[in-house]
């Protein structure tokens, strides 16, 4: 995991070209520009093989941030609408499977904007957390800890917990969330970092 | 110990998890409690896709859409062409006639009077946010 982030180049053009020389990325590359062409051709089931290619990551990104089963369906897709409206203007520029994630991450932030919800801060992180340290006795079992640090988990804000789920679940390289958030390689780290400590700090109250 | 060196121990503490809070931890980052995409997903959007109106289309209507705006320009073109010399004409001789008390400097601060008071009104106004 280390190895994904410790030769990050300094900027994104620095990124794409590295990520250029790449023959599995080449390889990637030219998959993508013939699932690419064959939507764009209107072959059939060409863009349903597309979905069901990038649903996964679309559905991680956006239910982790808005939560509700609901909203995430509709929500992403939203995304894929505006996939395949706006598909003739992917330039190949980062991977689809990046350009797909952004448009699901801008989607996601609108929806949570609307709603005013804070993006970075969570307002029950301090009470759900506490939650843990409750009552120590009690929840000795791995399996009671593991249920309340996802409670912690889910008490992150929206960010946080979408964060963690790219670089942890989705194994996504930091380069590679930085193209879908916008966000600096320092701040996904710092996001990452402070999240992780948190929860590792109340894990550790717990099990003292 | 910098910020980066901070980073990469807990990376590593996590990767290795040789420690039980790590362990657990570490576990509980790569299995969230996500809520499973539904089966028929694809075919939804697939359906919903289909319904939209189609690239083509779109080309094809703002291509309409140019042509007409082409159409009311020329059309006002030869509005101007054909009666605007009459009409500036006379606003020359009204700005010029003694009795009128206005020269053309003074519809030029009749303008900017205007114009500054819309932008007064809109400062002032009532805000639309």
């Amino acid at each position: 995991m280390v190895a994904r982030f410790l030769h990050l180049p300094a900027t994104a053009g620095a990124c794409r070209v590295s990520i250029a020389v790449n023959p599995v990325r080449q390889m990637q590359a030219s998959e993508e520009k013939a699932m690419v062409e064959a939507v764009l051709a209107r072959r059939p089931g060409a863009f349903e093989a597309l979905v069901t290619t990038h649903e996964k990551l679309c559905w991680h990104i956006v239910n982790r941030m808005v939560r509700q089963p609901e909203d995430t369906r509709e929500l992403c897709q939203e995304a894929f609408l505006r996939v395949y409206r706006n598909l003739s203007q992917f330039r190949f520029e980062s991977s689809l499977k990046s350009w797909i994630g952004r448009i699901a991450f801008s989607v996601a932030v609108r929806h949570l904007k609307r709603k005013r919800i804070a993006l970075e801060e969570s307002t029950d992180d301090a009470d759900a957390i506490a939650d843990l340290g409750d009552n120590p006795e009690a929840v000795l079992v791995a399996a009671d800890q593991a249920a309340k640090l996802h409670r912690a988990i889910e008490a992150l804000a929206p960010l946080q917990r979408m964060l963690l789920t790219l670089y942890h679940l989705d194994e996504l390289p930091i380069a590679e969330i930085t193209v879908i958030t916008g966000l600096s390689v320092g701040t996904i780290k710092s996001h990452l970092f402070r999240s992780r400590a948190l929860l590792r700090g109340r894990l550790r109250a717990l099990r003292d | 110990m910098t910020n980066e060196e901070a980073w990469l121990a807990q990376d590593a503490a996590l990767r290795n998890a040789n420690d039980p809070a790590d362990r657990l931890l570490a576990q509980a980052l790569a299995q969230p409690a996500l809520d499973p995409v539904p089966g028929n997903f694809a075919a939804r959007v697939v359906l919903l896709a289909v319904r939209q109106p189609q690239p083509d289309d779109e080309r094809i209507e703002m291509l309409l859409e140019y042509g007409l705006l082409g159409l009311l320009a020329a059309l006002g073109l030869t509005t101007v062409w054909s009666f605007a010399s009459g009409w500036l004409d006379r606003l020359l001789e009204a700005g010029s006639a003694p009795e009128t008390g206005a020269s053309l400097p003074g519809w030029f601060a009749i303008v900017l009077l205007c114009l500054a008071l819309s932008a007064a009104t809109g400062f002032f106004g009532p805000r639309t946010r």
